[in-house]
């Protein structure tokens, strides 16, 4: 490292910056404004902790202007060292708010995980499943760890693979690509009660460059 | 790794130099003085400030301090080369303090490793040569480097490398940081892939909060500009609650403003 680059990106030594104040709030970070994020009583605690412990980490959100619920489970255990499965494997459920009911599209709103419809990638074993993007208001973009990347299409509840091209073609011309194997929808009290299957994943393309 | 592997790995073509030597321990030094100085021994102090959030090429900004341009894998994935320069520069010509994440993934560059060297090394001549505020508010790359993505730890060890004798040569505080999982690798093998770089890891959970404050305790790195994500299930989407569970001091460098103390907020964008 050079002399000037090191006075650049080093910190001083001896003169830390004071304690700052407390941070502005204590709350949730910030999301941009085409994102709802589900509140904290979406799940009873109980039921929050059930899906935890079948599905690792969880994130859940909505998509501005959309009638869906995203919920991804990572397959990897939150407490565990390195990254242990979950009994459940990893998951994308979806729940749809039916014409437009503004009590299921409350992020505050309590339910249950039984109204969502459950999918499972195309390496149900692969994890942790992990959420890169989002693209156009219905494609999710996938890492399905060494499976690769996919996209998700949450309105017809498809997998697709994770190309640019892939994803621009579900943009422009949905309904029109061949999706990729996976195992059958289920529902979310179908899943809880559900271990991923295994066996080799067949939509697992060889992987260049490894 | 020991500190002299931290050096080592500082250096430029794998020849340890004094100068490269003396940085670097002035630089664990401070870590180590930070996690020291903190007086709660389980939660950073400094705490952060003010954050950073990534935003889509072409899209808008976050309202956030820093802006952290989600480039994604390149190649055959979502984003090119040149939208990734010009969200950069875009960025930067705003005088915002700017940062250009890329997650290497083999499925997207069949090259591996070289062909990142290539499209990282293209994006940072063009910004340099496009951005007379580089030096000041770029802070370089932030590499998503997590076990899932598909590179062993070598190969993103050789990627680092590349990375660090690169932007050694940029003219301003340009440095890069490196996202990962820590809960994900061993800790040596953790160790080694975030050293010489700003870590900026993923706390998502216990595991992980666990694992960062492993690699505080035991190699000395202690200043992290830690990952938050912002639509996980709460608490785990306040950074209050996240940066409580790490030990150390939040990421900063005086060339941003030593007040200002960044955790990273990462969103679906």
């Amino acid at each position: 490292m050079s002399r000037a680059k090191c006075g650049a990106v080093q910190q001083a030594a001896g003169r830390l910056p004071a304690p700052g104040p407390l941070p502005p709030a204590a709350g949730p970070a910030p999301v941009p404004a085409g994102v709802i994020r589900c509140g904290p009583a979406f799940f009873t605690a109980a039921e929050a902790r059930r899906l935890t412990g079948a599905f690792g980490l969880i994130s859940c959100f909505r998509l501005t202007g959309q009638d869906q619920w995203i919920l991804l489970g990572s397959g990897t255990s939150t407490s565990a060292p390195g990254l242990v499965g979950t009994p459940g494997g990893a998951v994308v459920a979806v729940e749809r708010c039916q014409g437009g009911d503004v009590t299921c599209l409350n992020p505050d709103v309590t339910r249950g995980f039984s109204s969502f419809m459950v999918t499972r990638p195309p390496d149900p074993l692969g994890r942790p499943l992990e959420l890169q993007a989002v693209a156009g208001p219905s494609v999710l973009l996938l890492s399905n760890a060494r499976c690769g990347l996919f996209s998700f299409d949450v309105s017809s509840l498809r997998w697709y693979r994770g190309t640019s091209s892939a994803v621009h073609a579900l943009l422009t011309r949905p309904g029109q690509q061949q999706p990729m194997a996976a195992t059958p929808v289920m529902t979310g009290s179908q899943a809880l009660g559900t271990r991923p299957p295994t066996g080799p994943p067949a939509a697992c393309p060889p992987v260049p460059g490894q | 790794m020991t500190r002299a592997g931290v050096v080592s790995f500082l250096s430029r073509h794998g020849r340890p130099s004094p100068v490269t030597g003396m940085c670097a321990a002035l630089v664990l030094g401070a870590w180590a003085i930070t996690a020291l100085a903190a007086p709660a021994a389980w939660a950073q102090s400094p705490r952060y400030t003010v954050k950073m959030q990534d935003f889509a090429p072409g899209a808008g900004y976050p309202g956030t301090p820093g802006k952290v341009v989600e480039g994604l894998g390149l190649g055959s994935c979502l984003y090119s080369v040149s939208r990734v320069e010009a969200a950069t520069v875009n960025s930067l010509a705003n005088s915002y303090r700017t940062v250009t994440e890329i997650s290497p993934q083999p499925y997207c560059v069949a090259s591996g490793v070289p062909g990142y060297e290539s499209k990282i090394r293209a994006i940072y001549h063009y910004v340099e040569s496009h951005s007379a505020h580089a030096a000041a508010y770029w802070a370089g790359f932030m590499l998503d480097e997590e076990p899932g993505f598909g590179f062993s730890a070598s190969k993103l060890g050789t990627l680092n490398r590349y990375v660090a004798s690169l932007m050694n040569a940029s003219p301003g505080l340009s440095w890069y940081f490196t996202e990962n999982q820590p809960n994900g690798w061993g800790l040596s093998t953790y160790n080694s892939i975030v050293a010489g770089s700003w870590p900026a890891p993923q706390v998502y959970s216990v595991s992980m909060a666990n694992a960062v404050n492993a690699e505080c305790s035991t190699y000395g790195r202690c200043m992290n500009d830690v990952t938050v994500d912002g639509v996980a299930a709460s608490p785990w989407n306040s950074p209050a609650h996240v940066t409580g569970l790490i030990t150390g001091s939040s990421w900063h460098v005086s060339a941003w403003g030593g007040a200002r103390l960044f955790c990273n907020i990462w969103v679906p964008v």
